[in-house]
């Protein structure tokens, strides 16, 4: 619930808007399909998943669009280029908003470009990641297609303080546009709980008043990968659940214009969460720019009352 | 039009063409190139704020008779509703709600009420409401310049639009949430506003307390001495 004094910059991706004062735009919601351990999957090398599900949480996915007014992107995770490509081919025929692609296996991430490309659907569809590994083949393969929209994940081991941060991500964002990135999401990281978890969250804060540029999230890796969760008194999905709605709506109070909110089987419960601190957004805001004498739409999601 | 001021005296997404012109243009959610001859045409995007700044730009103009309410209404706020509304309602002279209003928020707050009434006597509106061709839009101007009943006879009214937390805006820095140190950005509680830390002394605390804040600005650097 805060409003810059840095002018922001609003990007569109693939028929979205991103970014934009906190209320401007709604929160994009970008839900995660085919990684390991999801239901859908069968066999993560090949890339072979339960279409008839996949489907199902699609179908889910787009009706939580229609009643929150909550965009959605779809991000898919390939672990060898042979499943990337399968991936992308059926997503792109059944999904047809932006497309968010990630692999820690570089082929499968070149592929993926490649394939974008070939079948045309560079116009909705956001490289992940540009970050400090990215090898030179790689930065080629993006710079030689016609992709321009991508992450920024502005993350070093080696920047501890803010101001560190800060110059790694106007590091990397200069490397985006040297390959011809022209729209970015800009992804401070989420860490684990203990080890950093909650920097990303004064990052994004400091990218928006800085910077003035569009912020991404994935603040369910902090859940996702906590001990405490896992005990077996706590190990069952209400709570693994709740988890992630708290660390989605900590992420969209604290100026996350795009949350990648992990498996899509959660779809339902992130929209409802995020639409509900939507209202509450709205509401602070309208009055926030009435104070200041501010003439800006914001976005007004629907009450439900 | 009184010569001390420079109209309009609202900023905003607006061209202003012939300030003896007797025809306004409120274009809502888009702003719409017209050709030909007008006051003042632009963009009115909410249904508070932008209304408001409608109203303080027209009254300071009595050559001003007629308004065309036109382009996109905007979704949610219903800002083209919720000004004609206030023509023909009205605000609740309590709550400063427009009477009958659709619209979210619509509330006029930062004009005098006699603001008000002097707006809907002023002005004849015209509701084209959801008319994007420019051109129909230039034609109606031109057919209503012929109807000109000559400028209104009061004196404009001149209102500096200012925005309520100027009035309830913390001057001292220690009343603000210090959001990230390293940058000097703070969080104005009172108007959600993320800004700049401003180097400040208190001069004097009594009978009331006196700081002078150093504000950086782009024409230049401003010492702004404030009491509390």
């Amino acid at each position: 619930m805060f409003v810059f004094k840095k002018e922001q910059q609003i990007f569109d991706f693939g028929g979205i808007s991103v970014g934009g004062h906190p209320g401007e735009n709604p929160t994009v919601l970008i839900g995660g399909l085919f990684f390991k351990g999801q239901p859908i999957v069968e066999d993560t090398k090949k890339g072979t998943f339960d279409k008839s599900l996949a489907l199902e949480w699609i179908d889910t996915a787009t009706s939580m669009v229609e009643k929150t007014g909550h965009p959605l992107m779809i991000q898919a995770y390939g672990r060898t280029p042979e499943a990337i490509v399968n991936h992308l081919t059926w997503l792109s025929e059944h999904f047809k908003g932006p497309i968010l692609f990630e692999s820690i296996n570089a082929a499968a991430r070149q592929r993926a470009i490649e394939f974008c490309d070939e079948i045309g659907i560079h116009e909705r569809v956001i490289y992940n990641s540009i970050n400090l590994s990215m090898k030179e083949e790689e930065k080629e393969a993006l710079k030689n297609s016609s992709l321009d929209m991508a992450v920024v994940l502005g993350w070093s081991p080696r920047a501890t303080s803010l101001p560190d941060r800060l110059k790694t991500i106007i590091e990397m964002v200069d490397v985006a546009r040297e390959i011809g990135v022209k729209k970015i999401l800009i992804d401070p990281a989420t860490l684990p709980v203990g080890a950093g978890y909650g920097l990303e969250y004064r990052t994004t804060i400091a990218v928006k008043s800085e910077l003035g540029l569009p912020t991404c999230l994935g603040p369910h890796n902090a859940p996702s990968a906590w001990r405490f969760i896992k005990q077996p008194d706590f190990n069952d999905e209400s709570i693994q659940t709740s988890s992630v709605v708290a660390s989605t709506v900590a992420a969209q109070l604290f100026a996350t214009d795009a949350i990648m909110y992990g498996s899509m089987i959660r779809t339902k419960e992130v929209f409802i969460a995020v639409s509900l601190i939507s209202n509450a957004i709205a509401t602070a805001i309208a009055e926030a720019n009435s104070v200041l004498g501010i003439d800006r739409l914001f976005f007004d999601p629907p009450t439900h009352q | 039009m009184n010569n001390q001021h420079e109209w309009p005296p609202v900023p905003g997404d607006f061209d202003v063409n012939d300030s003896s012109h007797s025809v306004a243009i409120c274009t809502l959610g888009k702003r719409i190139e017209i050709l030909g001859k007008y006051a003042i045409a632009g963009s009115c995007k909410t249904e508070n704020i932008g209304i408001e700044r409608v109203i303080i730009n027209v009254i300071s103009n009595p050559n001003i008779r007629f308004l065309i309410l036109t382009g996109p209404e905007v979704p949610g706020h219903l800002t083209g509703r919720t000004l004609r509304a206030l023509f023909h309602n009205g605000v609740d002279p309590d709550t400063r709600k427009i009477i009958n209003a659709e619209g979210a928020i619509p509330y006029i707050e930062n004009v005098p009420l006699e603001g008000i009434q002097r707006f809907r006597e002023q002005i004849e509106l015209v509701d084209m409401i959801n008319i994007l061709d420019s051109t129909v839009i230039q034609e109606k101007a031109a057919l209503l310049a012929e109807d000109n009943p000559g400028p209104y006879p009061k004196e404009a009214i001149w209102i500096e639009f200012k925005a309520a937390s100027r009035k309830t805006r913390q001057a001292s820095v220690s009343a603000n949430i210090i959001m990230l140190p390293e940058y000097g950005v703070l969080l104005e509680h009172t108007s959600s506003l993320v800004t700049k830390q401003e180097a400040h002394a208190t001069i004097s605390d009594h009978p009331s307390p006196i700081t002078i804040e150093v504000r950086s600005s782009d024409t230049g650097t401003l010492l702004v001495v404030k009491e509390e």
